[in-house]
């Protein structure tokens, strides 16, 4: 079921929902309702049947059952492709709404003059000043950054940052920038996403400089694998002379197993890049085609039994599990 | 959807074409491991090439190993200004000339930016391979110091890990040695110092020529590389007259060394010479 045109921050989450996102069971979340003294909302406020959780309660309930529970380590993340249209900003963007509805504090970074990423926020869309400011105006970063939902930030594009590429190329040390930025600002955030768009330019070099951890998004189609064997050695060449540890890491998209060219890319996948392969492949469904029409992530909207829904908790999860660590956590006394 | 319940086709051939080792490198600035193929006739050797004097054999027989083996090792150009689409070779000349004996049409070339260092890098590379001639290695390092490229003669030794007494005898000898002396010295194959010092002690091209004539005689004609008999006695000099303009200067501070015995032997020389001169005036 569609629904009508709201903010993230509006949306509310039914219970087996809370318990998928925070990989544990309904009771155990309804026993966190409790002990946390949260009240889900009645029906007449959720405009659904059951009793339904706010954005805001949701993410205090799974920060405690969840986010606390893993601490990041690769903070600050890119994704990225040599090709167009893998489908880098989309899981972008489910990653990121997940991450913050899971409890941590979250930063975008639309790297992309297209701006799509900025397009899932419908008042960041209106001409905010971008990082282009920040570099020629010397606009504080903190005074650009876009505050989406809480927990979820968003340094925002438009096409003004089609110019920043020569601003950049004038600094001493141009790869710099990102990371000089992203330092003054990371500590409030438990993780940055960067979406950037397929060249490879100064500023994307920016980003890849900046991160941690950078997920190649593959489209389990031939030019896409294209890209990857394109991109894929150069990247390896450049993390291993870079002094900052970074992982590299592959996810296939937009898998289809109707198709024969989708089972042979992710075939060819399997066997020459084995050891970059996330154990998550996302499997090619509308419902990703409709997060971008509705402006709100998958689990906002989606049917349980969807390929969507399923793989977009995986993905999350699995990220999570390879960029943090378990931290032990006891259980406070009653 | 986890990996292991996709399903797969293995792919029966690569779909995908193979990343090539010679692409240019496009995230990183450096330019390591990125090469062209360059035709052999839009390349010409460096104008400052240091390395004067080629040797035909050893040419023919890197010649018939690039027929081989290719050419394992790219060489290093620079673009010619105003002349876009030639090159210059900075390191590589022999590979190249050797290649056009072997019949290559294209040479696997490193394209070099940083015009400055040019000079230095062909210097440097050079040196790490073979030995280049002391008068050679003199006229490169003076050109490198006129250049600027080095700041002083202590710069230079720094950079290339050698002695500053090394670089200033080279250049010496790259200076004051006449230039025909040098051609005959380098086609000689004397190569060592100490002969070549003993040339730059001699007063003029006559005395250096027939220095030069006496040595070759006594040279085995099988001597490897470019030295030939290596003397076992210690040379020193004794006393030095020459003539500069219409003055005799003369030189006896080898008077000093000598023992009783050659002094003796000085005193019967130089009276042989006294009578000489009586008998000519």
């Amino acid at each position: 079921m569609i629904m009508t045109h709201q903010d993230l921050k509006d949306s509310c989450f039914s219970q087996t929902v809370l318990a998928d996102l925070g990989e544990t069971t309904s009771p155990t979340i309804a026993r966190f309702m409790v002990k946390e003294k949260l009240q889900p909302l009645e029906e007449s406020q959720s405009g659904k049947g059951g009793k339904r959780v706010s954005y805001e309660d949701t993410r205090k309930l799974l920060s405690t059952i969840y986010a606390s529970k893993h601490m990041p380590v690769q903070r600050i993340q890119t994704f990225c492709n040599f090709k167009g249209g893998t489908g880098k900003t989309s899981l972008c963007y489910q990653v990121g709404t997940y991450m913050a509805l899971m409890g941590y504090n979250v930063l975008l970074v639309d790297l992309d003059p297209q701006a799509h990423l900025t397009s899932f926020f419908r008042e960041a869309s209106l001409r905010l000043p971008t990082l282009f400011d920040v570099i020629n105006r010397g606009t504080p970063i903190r005074n650009i950054i876009f505050q989406a939902a809480p927990g979820l930030d968003l340094v925002p594009s438009n096409v003004s940052l089609t110019k920043i590429e020569n601003e950049l190329n004038n600094l001493i040390e141009r790869f710099q920038f990102l990371n000089d930025q992203l330092d003054l600002i990371k500590d409030r955030y438990d993780f940055v996403f960067i979406d950037i768009n397929p060249t490879i330019s100064t500023l994307n070099r920016n980003a890849i400089f900046a991160s941690d951890r950078i997920n190649i998004i593959c489209e389990t189609q031939p030019l896409s694998l294209d890209g990857l064997t394109v991109l894929f050695p150069e990247l390896k060449h450049f993390l291993n002379s870079s002094p900052k540890k970074k992982e590299l890491r592959i996810i296939p998209n937009k898998y289809d197993s109707s198709t024969n060219t989708s089972k042979e890319v992710l075939g060819t996948l399997m066997s020459d890049y084995s050891s970059y392969l996330m154990n998550v492949v996302v499997r090619k469904c509308e419902e990703v085609n409709i997060s971008t029409k509705v402006h709100l992530p998958v689990v906002c909207f989606s049917k349980k039994n969807s390929a969507a829904y399923e793989d977009m908790l995986q993905l999350a999860h699995a990220l999570v599990l390879e960029s943090c660590v378990d931290v032990n956590y006891k259980e406070k006394a009653a | 959807m986890k990996l292991e319940n996709a399903k797969i086709i293995q792919p029966s051939r690569a779909i995908h074409r193979e990343a090539e080792d010679q692409r240019p490198s496009l995230l990183r600035e450096d330019t390591s491991g990125e090469y062209y193929l360059i035709d052999v006739n839009d390349l010409r050797p460096y104008h400052n090439q240091a390395r004067k004097f080629f040797d035909q054999d050893s040419l023919q027989e890197l010649a018939a190993t690039i027929k081989e083996h290719g050419i394992r090792q790219p060489l290093t150009v620079e673009i010619v200004e105003d002349e876009p689409g030639q090159y210059e070779i900075i390191s590589g000349e022999r590979r190249w000339r050797a290649a056009q004996l072997a019949g290559l049409q294209k040479v696997p070339c490193i394209i070099f930016k940083n015009k400055d260092s040019s000079d230095a890098i062909a210097l440097i590379e050079n040196l790490q391979r073979e030995d280049l001639h002391p008068i050679e290695l003199g006229h490169a390092y003076k050109n490198l110091l006129e250049k600027g490229v080095f700041s002083s003669m202590e710069h230079l030794a720094d950079r290339l890990h050698i002695s500053r007494s090394s670089i200033s005898e080279c250049i010496s000898f790259s200076s004051s040695l006449p230039k025909d002396i040098q051609i005959l010295a380098m086609n000689s194959q004397i190569s060592d110092r100490q002969t070549l010092r003993e040339l730059k002690s001699l007063p003029d091209s006559e005395s250096m020529r027939t220095h030069i004539g006496k040595l070759s005689k006594t040279s085995q004609p099988n001597a490897p590389g470019g030295l030939f008999s290596i003397k076992t006695q210690k040379t020193s000099q004794v006393i030095r007259i020459y003539k500069t303009g219409n003055e005799l200067v003369s030189n006896l501070r080898g008077i000093g060394k000598l023992s009783s015995e050659n002094k003796k032997s000085l005193k019967e020389i130089l009276e042989r010479l006294i009578n000489e001169l009586d008998k000519e005036s």
